[in-house]
């Protein structure tokens, strides 16, 4: 057994201590610290689900995406949509079981998935900057279709669906699909699939003449990753319990853009630890505006971005690295 | 020994052109099995075009090709692969920001079949699957010299041993028929001696087809065992490197038509 554990870890324990390391913090927040730390964290472990889930298209497949937003907007309202229906239907009220945003977390992954799959089918046989401009576009039309729709609030927005009532559960909830979602992606790049995510990403023509199926890896590549955009979309909705369109804008994808480039293409533990900074910087330098009456916290923000790809364009995945003394086993 | 008694591959009438430009003009040629042929032909005649339209990158516009007695036309080229065609390109193609290792096994999709979500939960088919490759990996590496290499990034290894990676990514899937374009390209004298030795050695030692495009006169006369000329898309002479060194044709086409007067 600890052989296969170590297996299974990959002889790496950093992200196992940072995990624990965050389910007490919200375990310790959960009693102790004010609801908008706790609001934090959630947050915090639904941009990790995010940064996690596209960096294994922009990253690891070296597909660029730019409709993560959109596909997260379909998990959030599906979830939603389904959970109103549940409880017409049902009756179910403010003492939901817990199981049930489970479930509903698995349905709009589903939905979402099932949308990767259609828009991916189709556009994941251009390259570069038009499958970029693909996915954009879908991106915009499905908040474009959520502002039309009137039965989803339109654009005044959409409330009134189930909520879990307590922090703890909708924390752990979270936390559990990131411990999945990263899990899943680390294993899988040691198995075929996660190789073929590679060489798709390295070079497409060698790897198609080895026998790799490079459409279908980019599909499957895709799936996965709009699967836990929704997921994550559905723990957003049911943790805020009132969707707007507005959030699932562009503004959302690049966000998240940033967290994948910040923390190095392609590295699983640096875009954590990217989703940690651009997640919590802007709130810690709060007291800093409070001192200077300036808002310099978007200035200091994006004056560290730009220095970090200067000076180190890998990103924190490759300061990490400096700090080795042997490149890793990736 | 002019037509190989059962063959693996077979050209029929192909013809490529890109615009205006015949590249591959009606085209015949096979490699039979276990044989060693290799294409020459002078800059521009049509090589590389040859192995595209073989290994599905390019739809040739008329004619057949036949791999073990299959059509490959319209498949695409990880189909192709599948049924045992392994290449390696001119300009090489190695995934270079990926080990050694990962770049062996990624050439080894056929030893693996296993779902998606094993490598989640460790199953003992994936863990055996991985480790028999893994180990058919190694083997294979140290078979060309690059055991102790197996961590390093591929784009680390100086260009003699990518040449050799690249084949050894290539022989992992077990081709049936391995196609090498232009193998000795930048290597010099004593690299492409050692090149001819490993590309015997691949031959007798996995018993299979090997067809090379090459222009070093030296390394194709030397192993070949029937060869291909090509000039302007067209097959000019086809046999043995004796035959070939005394045509005419050949000696035109690489020469001039007053031929030899250097």
């Amino acid at each position: 057994m600890p052989k296969k554990f170590k297996l299974f870890f990959n002889s790496n324990y950093f992200p196992l201590v940072v995990l624990v390391f965050i389910g007490a913090l919200g375990w310790g927040a959960s009693f102790a610290l004010d609801s908008f730390v706790q609001l934090l964290l959630v947050y915090l472990v639904i941009n990790m689900i995010l940064a996690s889930s596209l960096n294994l298209i922009n990253g690891i497949t070296g597909q660029f995406s730019l409709g993560h937003a959109g596909f997260m907007a379909i998990g959030a309202y599906s979830s939603a949509f389904l959970s109103l229906w549940l409880n017409r239907h049902f009756g179910l009220g403010e003492n939901a079981p817990s199981l049930i945003f489970i479930v509903l977390a698995l349905a709009a992954g589903a939905s979402a998935g099932l949308a990767g799959y259609l828009v991916g089918l189709p556009s994941l046989r251009l390259k570069g900057d038009y499958l970029a401009v693909v996915t954009l576009g879908f991106s915009e039309i499905i908040r474009v279709v959520i502002i039309n729709t009137n039965e989803i609030g339109g654009p005044r927005g959409f409330g009134g669906f189930l909520a879990p009532q307590s922090f703890l559960f909708s924390f752990t909830h979270a936390l559990f699909w990131l411990v999945f979602c990263y899990f899943l992606i680390q294993r899988l790049l040691k198995s075929n699939l996660g190789r073929s995510f590679l060489s798709v990403r390295e070079d497409e023509i060698a790897a198609e003449s080895l026998g790799v199926d490079t459409t279908k890896t980019k599909v499957r590549a895709f799936v996965i990753s709009s699967f836990f955009a929704g997921v994550a979309g559905s723990l957003f909705a049911h943790f805020v319990a009132y969707l707007t369109p507005q959030t699932f804008s562009f503004a959302k994808t690049v966000d998240i853009i940033i967290m994948v480039v910040l923390g190095g293409m392609g590295s699983l533990e640096g875009c954590l630890i990217a989703a940690v900074i651009v997640t919590l910087l802007p709130e810690a330098l709060r007291p800093l505006q409070d001192l200077t009456g300036v808002d310099l916290r978007m200035l200091i923000y994006s004056l560290m971005l730009i220095l970090v790809m200067i000076l180190r364009p890998q990103g924190i995945y490759g300061i990490l690295q400096s700090f080795k003394k042997r490149p890793g086993a990736k | 020994m002019n037509a190989p008694l059962k063959s693996i591959l077979e050209f029929k009438n192909v013809t490529m052109s890109f615009g205006g430009l015949k590249a591959v003009s009606d085209l015949s040629f096979a490699v039979g099995e276990k044989e060693l042929v290799a294409l020459i032909g002078p800059n521009g005649a049509g090589k590389t075009t040859v192995f595209n339209v073989m290994t599905g990158i390019y739809r040739p516009q008329s004619g057949n090709i036949n791999f073990r007695n299959k059509s490959v036309l319209g498949l695409k080229a990880h189909q192709i692969s599948g049924l045992g065609l392994g290449r390696t390109f001119q300009n090489i193609r190695l995934f270079k920001n990926l080990t050694v290792m990962q770049n062996v096994l990624i050439g080894a999709q056929p030893h693996f079949k296993y779902g998606f979500w094993e490598p989640l939960v460790l199953s003992s088919r994936f863990l055996e699957t991985e480790a028999n490759a893994k180990k058919y990996a190694l083997e294979l590496l140290g078979h060309f010299d690059l055991k102790q290499k197996q961590d390093e990034l591929a784009s680390s290894l100086p260009y003699g041993e990518q040449r050799k990676l690249e084949m050894v990514r290539s022989l992992i899937g077990m081709p049936r028929l391995i196609c090498l374009d232009e193998p000795a390209a930048g290597m010099n004298h004593k690299e492409t001696e050692d090149l001819m030795n490993l590309i015997l050695k691949i031959k007798k030692d996995f018993d299979q087809a090997v067809f090379l495009i090459e222009h070093d006169m030296k390394l194709v006369m030397g192993i070949s065992e029937r060869i291909v000329v090509l000039d302007h898309g067209c097959c000019i002479e086809e046999g043995s490197p004796e035959k070939v060194r005394g045509s005419k044709a050949v000696i035109e086409a690489y020469l001039g038509a007053d031929g030899g007067s250097l």
